[in-house]
């Protein structure tokens, strides 16, 4: 049986290249996927936090947030391919102001 | 058998992100994290929750990352831009990052004793069970918002046109 810390360490390190990765990368969809990395980051260490529990809501809760994640790519996605339709570019670097 | 199962997963888990960091080419990066959530989808099998790690499987690296793989081929290549500035930020967010990373290593170690190995299956049937009757609303909520997600993205995509 692995202990439930293993999966926290997992989800630490997850997070944390997830973090890095968002900062060091420069445009925004890659951004986007470091954010995705996070949120399943988080996923991991509540599913083995609130399991060690004996608690069902965990796994009922993950569910919610993957699908949430997926209504947020849906709008992120189309989001970014309008800033690249009036901008021709997605380096984050370049949107300095919002004024269209 | 479990320990290996789960050092192979995790390590095939976070190198797919590590390499989704290194590569330069957005769609092999969209590959990269099919990886990644395809293995955490096992992670999650390992926690006995079969029904999330099929969730995982279907609607990460299925839906959204085809999605993105998508957006990225729409998007085309990028042009490299290489300057000093760019490397002070990237250091200085690594040592952020680090900082970020300290922090959250000291709770999670501090945790890490207090919990308790656990023997517990989450059967899909108890999870239905639950969804309908306890989180009734909030499932309900949560189509709801998958449909205004997807109205406000034809909304974005169709604004050009008027």
């Amino acid at each position: 049986m692995i202990s439930q810390s293993a999966f926290m360490v997992v989800a630490l390190i997850l997070f944390i290249l997830g973090t890095i990765s968002f900062f060091v990368k420069k445009d925004l969809l890659c951004q986007f996927m470091s954010i995705e990395v996070m949120l399943n980051a988080g996923n991991l260490a509540l599913l083995s936090l609130v399991s060690a529990a004996g608690k069902l809501e965990a796994a009922v809760i993950v569910l919610f947030v993957i699908l949430v994640a997926a209504a947020e790519a849906v709008i992120g996605l189309s989001l970014i391919l309008l800033a690249h339709k009036k901008r021709k570019t997605i380096e984050s670097d370049e949107f300095s102001q919002l004024k269209g | 058998m479990a320990t290996a199962i789960f050092i192979v997963l995790s390590v095939i888990s976070i190198g797919a992100v590590l390499g989704m960091m290194i590569t330069k080419n957005r769609a092999y990066s969209a590959l990269f994290l099919v990886l990644s959530f395809s293995s955490l989808g096992g992670l999650f099998g390992l926690l006995k929750a079969p029904f999330v790690a099929v969730a995982q499987i279907i609607v990460y690296a299925g839906a959204i990352m085809v999605m993105f793989l998508f957006a990225s081929l729409t998007v085309g290549e990028k042009k490299e831009i290489s300057g000093s500035a760019r490397r002070r930020i990237k250091i200085f967010s690594v040592i952020l990052s680090v900082i970020l990373f300290l922090e959250i290593a000291a709770v999670v170690f501090r945790i890490v004793n207090k919990i308790s190995p656990f023997d517990f299956q989450v059967s899909a049937r108890d999870m239905g069970a639950l969804i309908i009757n306890r989180y009734l609303y909030a499932f309900e909520l949560t189509s709801v918002l998958i449909v205004v997600a997807v109205v406000a993205a034809l909304a974005l995509s169709l604004e050009q046109k008027s």
